[in-house]
């Protein structure tokens, strides 16, 4: 008798799981699949800029040429992270699950920061040893380790936190992947998600980040200079996502709140100006390990990824 | 922000945790305080801990009740319990252990809460006194889900070095990935004998201490089942390790103290195949629950309506329903907590908030493994 009859990467019996699930958690990396990640966030950003989707008439030539730098960008990023196709069909399910609520305010670097944000929450939210931002960082080459810090939090307040993923959320990518191993029926429709949770949520509105006062402030994401940083630095965030809920102010007393941080903010601006005037070094620095809380002792052999770079 | 800051209740370097209050309602919260680091961005452990609770709403589970996160903190504020069941222990105990009645009571809450995060999907995987909370009314809250693990769909990837040290089943001393929610139980069992005598049962200094500590106390399995477990555990190149054959000590004997019906329910717990220990949800219909029988050798001043107990908790402040043992714990309990008042205000400032993820120093020493 070997083992149990129990999936690793469920837990439960497999049995249970129905046959399309595990024919598409079973499914290989392939650039079809990675054709299929890059057209949802295109989709989605585009969705979100208000465009008219335009994935599936006929792109201008600049849009198609910015199209594959972004196909060369995710398949680089998905290589150096060692991602696993189940990690990718979860990036794909946080990104359906954000379109409704994404918003953003300039358009450069979208595709990649709304990329980066559903798969570095996939590859945290999955996995016991993960990699941490400074990895991330490296991996895209071009963000910075606090760039990545923000990507991931502006995908956390779009999400809300609501990160758990049933069978039935990557079941609705199902038809569409597999569809695109035959060809010509790739620009299917997406599938659409279910939202059930943010609407079933009674508390939602006290579900808030106070990053409408941060972020302005934390605009000084240090390592900007040839970074893909905002090209505006001070004015608004690089990708201002933000959920709609969040605007009803029931949350925080922001007359408290602004007020004391206001005087921090215009310090913080200041001192970020001038340290925005010398390059960071930010990946020179060794990641630590021990910054972790006792318990992660217990994780840390695991945790320590190294970096293949 | 729209929490006042109080005291602090404990500092770890992950985390502080401080008391709070709330300038809407002036309700007293808890503030676990999580400093960001640049290098690791916001912990996986702090994603998953604030998915997972804003799901999981029941009176046996600490509510979260909102997250401020900002560059450089994450806040996450929580309802406030008094204390965490270890403190509890060393105020109220008799040496550490608790009369039968809490026992019961705890137990019962602990096997709740338990069940409906496997109901839910979720293992906790680090069940223990400290992570345990408890409050005024004597309800007791699972608390800290640091790492707890949602599971059930099959994307994950689990890793084996999870649960204190002391509450660790021993297929995951074994190096078992493929666990599943009996690693919770076997945590449920060891804390319920605690409860019962004060000090923890099994106290092993590192994986294999901790290992044969179990085995000279419920036995070394038999071959099949020490293989069973180590195939699921084993390590590239790992020789399948012998393990010197203890025989089985009664709990009877270790435990002198618990009634028939509570030993019973503990060897179920206990069990060293996890295929063979009963799930929270079953261990919830156990006898030793519901009998009519006197549950303890010594006399216990149940009252008829005490008697078989349909331990239906009452919802939000005491609206009536509970009947049974839990109401009448809860009303011993408040006659208790008026009786140490005194005791408990100079006990305060030493909460160290443990059950909100925070660690006491000899813990640190606990957890570390190998």
């Amino acid at each position: 008798m070997v083992g149990s009859p129990v999936h690793p990467a469920s837990l439960v019996d497999p049995s249970l799981h129905s046959p399309a699930l595990m024919e598409l958690v079973e499914i290989e990396m392939s650039r079809t699949l990675i054709e299929h990640l890059v057209d949802t966030v295109v989709e989605t950003v585009d969705y979100a800029l208000g465009r008219a989707s335009s994935s599936s008439r006929g792109r201008s030539m600049s849009r198609h040429s910015e199209q594959s730098k972004f196909l060369k960008f995710v398949t680089d990023v998905l290589h150096k992270a060692e991602i696993k196709v189940p990690a990718l069909l979860v990036t794909l399910v946080y990104i359906n699950r954000a379109k409704p609520h994404i918003q953003i305010a300039l358009e450069q670097w979208a595709n990649e920061r709304v990329f980066l944000g559903a798969l570095i929450l996939a590859n945290k939210y999955l996995n016991d040893s993960t990699l941490k931002n400074v990895h991330w960082a490296l991996c895209t080459g071009v963000f910075g380790k606090r760039d990545i810090g923000r990507i991931e939090r502006e995908f956390l307040d779009v999400l809300d936190f609501e990160l758990s993923v049933s069978e039935a959320d990557l079941l609705a990518h199902h038809d569409a992947l597999l569809a695109r191993s035959a060809p010509h029926h790739a620009q299917t429709r997406l599938p659409h998600q279910r939202h059930r949770r943010r609407e079933s949520s009674p508390i939602n509105s006290r579900w808030s980040t106070d990053s409408s006062d941060m972020d302005v402030d934390s605009e000084s994401s240090f390592e900007s200079v040839s970074l893909p940083r905002t090209p505006s630095p001070v004015s608004a965030p690089t990708v201002a996502i933000s959920l709609p809920a969040k605007a009803a102010p029931i949350e925080f007393s922001h007359e408290d709140a602004s007020h004391h941080n206001h005087n921090s903010h215009h310090r913080m601006s200041a001192l970020s100006n001038i340290i925005r005037s010398f390059p960071m070094p930010h990946f020179h620095s060794q990641p630590h390990v021990s910054a972790s809380p006792a318990y992660h002792n217990t994780l840390a052999p695991a945790m320590s990824v190294p970096i293949r770079a | 922000m729209n929490y006042v800051q109080l005291e602090k209740l404990g500092e770890g370097t992950y985390a502080t945790v401080y008391k709070g209050r709330s300038r809407t309602t002036n309700e007293i919260v808890a503030l676990k305080e999580i400093h960001l680091d640049a290098e690791e961005g916001t912990p996986s452990t702090a994603i998953r801990e604030i998915s997972l609770m804003k799901e999981l709403k029941h009176v046996n589970i600490v509510r979260l009740y909102d997250v401020i996160h900002t560059e450089t903190k994450l806040v996450l504020i929580f309802e406030y319990c008094e204390r965490d069941l270890k403190k509890y222990m060393d105020v109220h105990g008799d040496r550490g252990a608790l009369d039968p009645v809490t026992v019961r009571s705890f137990m019962y809450q602990l096997l709740k809460g338990t069940s409906f995060c496997h109901e839910n999907r979720v293992l906790h995987r680090d069940l223990k006194p400290q992570n345990l909370l408890i409050n005024r009314k004597g309800e007791l809250k699972l608390g800290d889900f640091g790492l707890a693990r949602a599971f059930g769909v099959p994307v994950n990837t689990f890793s084996n070095e999870v649960v204190t040290l002391w509450y660790r089943a021993p297929d995951v001393l074994m190096g078992s990935r493929t666990y599943n929610t009996s690693i919770d139980v076997w945590s449920c069992g060891c804390i319920f004998a605690e409860m019962i005598s004060g000090v923890p049962l099994f106290r092993g200094r590192d994986n294999q201490d901790q290992l044969l500590h179990i085995m000279r106390i419920i036995g070394t399995p038999d071959d099949r089942v020490l293989r069973k477990i180590a195939t699921e555990g084993q390590t590239e190149g790992q020789a399948q390790k012998q393990y010197p054959r203890y025989p089985k000590i009664p709990f009877s004997q270790v435990l002198p103290k618990a009634s028939p019906q509570a030993l019973d329910l503990l060897e179920r717990l206990l069990q060293f195949d996890p295929a063979k220990r009963i799930s929270a949800a079953e261990a919830l219909q156990h006898p030793y629950f519901s009998t009519s029988q006197p549950m303890y050798t010594q006399p216990t001043p149940f009252t008829p309506a005490v008697i078989a107990p349909q331990y239906q908790y009452p919802q939000g402040q005491g609206q009536g329903q509970g009947q049974g043992q839990y109401q009448y714990n809860s009303q011993h309990e408040a006659a208790r907590n008026a009786a140490a008042q005194a005791q408990l205000a100079l006990a305060q400032p030493q909460i160290p908030g443990a059950g909100y993820g925070m660690q006491y120093p000899q813990q640190q020493y606990q957890t570390g493994t190998r």
